[in-house]
């Protein structure tokens, strides 16, 4: 120890405690941090440890430690001890309508929402109405393209400061939706459209229509062919990802990257 | 250590500042250094008196809860700040820091680098060791993290079952009620 003396755990200021705290994750916060000592279970309970809410910590197949028919319960019950203060949400894969109404008059002050990767989840279904309440939404990622316009009309109306729509995983993105988006989100900043199916005049449009995207990723898509037009279009945009990042040469083969695309996931990240 | 106790000879090229501990240790140290520490920064802007170079290391800024030893690790780690800082954008990048930090001591002098790196407002010293720390709990059991940082477990017996209960939902074999 650097001081003879040693330091004291009550001594260290209670906002660093919870900074190192909510580096652990959910279940460290409510299986380990709260047993150790009882300064330590009063700060698993403070608010600011519950400003980022990650559902999808928890995985299927790992159901001990909670159970499918109390799921309710738990969320409802983690999404009240942030006190209205989360600002990040993550969804399970489990999420209900139920889920989302709560989390909607719960937390005002949401700034990011994350779905999940799910063509059969249904829970975004009743977002559109939600969308009014997170007058602070900055970031939506959506699993899926459903209800997609009416959502995105819901963003126009509501959330001022928002800057960033993420669709994922084989999303099938209509005509209708494709332009929505430079409709109703001219000012978009980041566009995270990767492994989605979307047409070549769907992403004409965005490219025309979105004058301030910094991020486009439209890698591993499918329903265009990249060619020199579509880049020039997409000049203005500091960070256009449209290739796969190792194998450039897959240019003018964009048929042949759905193939590819399971492989992609770890090649792209190193 | 590298503080440089009662040096009175400010010749140096870039500016210095010079420090003052809480045991009366004089560490002289560059203004860039000095400047990571924003207490310290605002010291001298509510001074009013930005003119760090012509006074030098006359001016000595008092740092009543800050040990010598603290302060020169804070500052040796301040010195090779630009690689420990970069973002690590992949797996063996992340395994490299995370074995970096590792090597910043015990939780004890963990506990001393975080409450320090605080009080001086030294925000990317604070990230470092806040993450360093949590790496050491990380996926560890509550028995553990005990005897790991010394803390006793100062629940009752039945106080702690009730706090269990609260989350017996969380547990394996909820049910058994």
């Amino acid at each position: 120890m650097l001081l003879k003396a040693g330091p004291k755990w009550e001594d260290l200021n209670k906002d660093c405690l919870v900074n190192v705290v909510t580096r652990l994750g959910m279940k460290s916060l409510l299986i380990v941090i709260p047993f150790v000592c009882k300064s330590w279970y009063r700060v698993s309970l403070d608010p600011s440890c519950w400003q980022t809410i990650n559902f999808q910590e928890i995985k299927y197949g790992h159901q001990s430690w909670y159970h499918f028919s109390s799921a309710y319960a738990f969320f409802k019950s983690i999404i009240k001890r942030s006190q209205g203060n989360a600002t990040t949400v993550m969804l399970p894969t489990l999420c209900t309508e139920e889920v989302l109404r709560y989390l909607a008059s719960k937390c005002p002050a949401l700034k990011a929402l994350y779905f999940p990767s799910a063509i059969w989840d249904n829970s975004s279904f009743v977002l559109p109405k939600l969308i009014c309440k997170w007058k602070n939404l900055e970031l939506l990622k959506l699993g899926n393209s459903i209800n997609m316009v009416k959502i995105l009309e819901g963003i126009s109306l509501h959330c001022k400061n928002f800057c960033q729509l993420d669709i994922d995983s084989t999303a099938y993105i209509g005509r209708r939706a494709a332009a929505a988006i430079p409709t109703l989100l001219p000012n978009i900043k980041y566009l995270n459209l990767r492994r989605a199916n979307i047409s070549r005049t769907g992403l004409k449009r965005i490219l025309r229509g979105c004058k301030k995207l910094v991020h486009l990723d439209v890698r591993d898509s499918v329903g265009f062919e990249c060619d020199d037009k579509l880049l020039k279009l997409g000049s203005h945009i500091s960070n256009f990802q449209i290739f796969k990042d190792d194998d450039a040469y897959i240019v003018g083969f964009i048929g042949e990257v759905e193939i590819y695309a399971g492989f992609e996931e770890n090649a792209s990240e190193t | 250590m590298s503080n440089t106790s009662e040096n009175p000879n400010p010749s140096s090229s870039s500016a210095k500042i010079t420090l003052k501990t809480s045991d009366n240790e004089l560490f002289e140290v560059e203004e860039a250094v000095a400047m990571k520490f924003c207490t310290v920064k605002q010291y001298f802007e509510d001074e009013k008196d930005n003119d760090v170079a012509a006074r030098g290391s006359s001016t000595v800024i008092p740092l009543p809860n800050v040990h010598s030893a603290v302060l020169a690790r804070l500052i040796s780690y301040c010195k090779k700040l630009p690689q420990s800082n970069a973002v690590a954008d992949n797996h063996e990048e992340e395994e490299t820091k995370k074995k970096e930090r590792k090597q910043y001591g015990t939780p004890g002098d963990l506990v001393d680098l975080i409450s320090a790196a605080n009080y001086l407002d030294f925000k990317e010293g604070l990230e470092f060791f806040n993450q360093a720390l949590a790496d050491h709990i990380q996926n560890k059991s509550v028995e553990y993290v005990r005897k790991f940082f010394g803390i006793k477990g100062d629940f009752e017996p039945h106080e702690e079952e009730k706090y269990r209960e609260e989350y017996a939902w969380a547990f394996e074999g909820v049910d058994e009620d």
